[in-house]
């Protein structure tokens, strides 16, 4: 879950994919999860995670993609089972349904991989979030990568005073995270103090602001948005043509 | 049949599983029982990421660390740990209890100590690190001295053989450095050994007879103190400055003074003798 979780930080790459639109991406994000959303066969989602997969390549992320879905292929798994268990005769609408949770995740995550905070915050604002709101967000995604880092020194720091987690039975090893979600909880919530006195400083909410970079809308971002509204397009039209 | 190396390192290479490049390259070197060794470096080095292999939380992908002769691959980190004793870099990384007294306790609860050794062990440690009067205090509300002496009490207590301490000076006004240097001659006075990391020069000149230099991942150098922090290729090559008494030294090279200084007390002996040599005319 960790290592999902850091494979989710956007590496600077120099790819067509990398330097599209913010907003083109996100629309045909939120076009392909629809059409994975409304899709209950087999095929057409088949076709969208390979779709993504493609994007990654082009992209130079597909190590990055492959390390997403392995992180929630147990999920996946754990949803087709339930879906076998509680439908005995609907075993194709299983597979359907874990495809279905993993192409979704690799549409979100091929964007975030893609895009930087800066970039996607930028597009939030052009799109009329408030500034106070997208900052928050782009904050929480670059400080997951040191939310981790810290979790693992925190629990290599008790791990060395003899903490053993994998030790004893159920009740003792949840009291077990106590010495490490305390020292975890108390840093962050320190280093937000630290950040907003930062902020501060710095005149953040003192009025308008202006933006150094700025977004352009180039052909390629209209070839993107077509190419990614036909994906939908065939998307629903296989998914009602088809049996499965 | 010879007493065996406190820690064995034997050209260990080292990886994270989510990079592809070593941070570790081939690391070689052996630390005998009772010696008091530096290992310094830029930031970025691998230091950190080499003294977490000498209690197992991290193993060796190629290569191999002993410690006492033992490998740490067959070994668990609580089974290392309760022989070397690992303090990190910044204590608000293991604080949680809500007392001084109990925050030294958890070390040896976690190590089933009975609760009159506790007692008697954790009085010890407060006095020994002059904690006495914040026992019942909560760690959160200490000084930055005090959080770096409780968090040394946190590992000393258990008496491991091996002391491991990353950086303990960062953040460290100098009245505590000198508190610290005091404090590690006791520990090794006790018989163990005292491993340190830093990258704080002077420190180490003042209280280390021995440093490893760490570069890139690389042992560019091994030896004692003053031919090493005097040695300007090394000090290049590792990105790190020389003590300062070392440049107050080579800026007065051409009035006589050695270049290999690197104590106070040394460059005063030095510069008296000179003065004295020099009173007639
Ligand atoms: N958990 C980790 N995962 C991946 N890379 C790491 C991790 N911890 C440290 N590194 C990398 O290893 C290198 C050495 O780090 P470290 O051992 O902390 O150096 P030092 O302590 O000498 O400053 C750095 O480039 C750092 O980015
Ligand atoms: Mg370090």
């Amino acid at each position: 879950m960790l290592k999902a979780l850091k494979s989710f930080k956007y590496i600077e790459k120099s790819t067509i994919i990398h330097k599209l639109d913010p907003r083109s991406k996100i629309l045909s994000t939120i076009l392909l999860s629809l059409g994975v959303l409304v899709s209950q066969k087999i095929t057409p989602l088949i076709i969208v995670t390979i779709f993504c997969i493609i994007l990654a390549i082009t992209a130079k992320s597909l190590r990055q993609l492959l390390r997403v879905i392995r992180g929630i292929a147990p999920w996946a798994a754990f949803i087709f089972l339930l879906n076998c268990l509680t439908g005995s005769d609907k075993l194709m609408l299983s597979i359907a349904m874990s495809i279905k949770f993993v192409s979704l995740a690799a549409v979100f995550s091929l964007f975030f991989i893609t895009t930087s905070p800066e970039d996607f915050m930028l597009a939030l604002n052009n799109l009329g979030m408030p500034y106070e709101y997208t900052l928050a967000f782009t904050m929480a995604m670059r400080f997951v990568p040191s939310l981790a880092r810290d979790l693992q020194t925190i629990i290599d720091a008790q791990r060395s005073r003899g903490l053993e987690l994998d030790k004893g039975n159920f009740i003792e090893r949840v009291r077990k995270y106590i010495p490490i979600l305390v020292p975890l909880i108390v840093y962050e919530i320190r280093r937000s103090f630290m950040i907003a006195e930062a902020l501060e400083s710095r005149a953040f909410g003192s009025g308008k602001r202006s933006s150094f970079y700025k977004l352009k809308i180039t052909y390629r971002d209209f070839v993107f948005a077509i190419l990614s509204s036909i994906l939908l397009a065939v998307i629903l039209f296989i998914d009602i043509a088809l049996p499965w | 049949m010879p007493e065996p190396d406190a820690i064995q390192v034997k050209d260990l290479y080292f990886r994270y599983e989510d990079s592809d490049t070593y941070i570790l390259k081939g690391v070689s070197f052996s630390i005998e029982r009772g010696e008091k060794v530096a290992i310094v470096g830029e930031n970025g080095a691998g230091k950190t990421t080499l003294i977490k292999h000498f209690n197992g939380l991290l193993k060796p992908t190629k290569g191999s660390v002993r410690i006492f002769s033992i490998d740490t691959k067959t070994k668990t980190v609580a089974e290392l740990s309760r022989r070397v004793g690992l303090v990190f870099q910044n204590p608000d990384h293991q604080f949680f209890e809500e007392t001084v007294e109990k925050e030294i306790e958890f070390a040896l609860k976690n190590f089933n100590f009975d609760e009159s050794e506790r007692k008697r062990i954790v009085s010890e440690m407060l006095r020994f690190f002059e904690l006495e009067k914040y026992r019942d205090r909560s760690p959160f509300l200490l000084s930055g001295g005090e959080k770096k002496r409780l968090a040394i009490a946190s590992v000393l207590c258990y008496n491991p053989d091996i002391l491991v301490l990353d950086e303990p000076t960062v953040g460290q006004d100098p009245i505590q450095k000198e508190k610290l240097s005091v404090l590690l001659d006791k520990i090794v006075s006790m018989g163990k050994t005292v491993v340190v990391v830093s990258h704080d020069m002077d420190f180490v000149a003042e209280n280390f007879s021995r440093v490893i230099v760490l570069s890139k991942g690389v042992v560019i150098a091994d030896g004692k103190t003053e031919n090493v922090l005097t040695n300007e290729s090394i000090l290049n090559k590792a990105r790190l400055l020389p003590p300062q008494v070392t440049l107050c030294a080579w800026s007065l090279s051409n009035i006589g003074l050695r270049r290999d200084i690197i104590r106070v007390d040394d460059i005063v002996e030095e510069i008296l003798l000179l003065l004295q040599r020099c009173a007639p005319c």
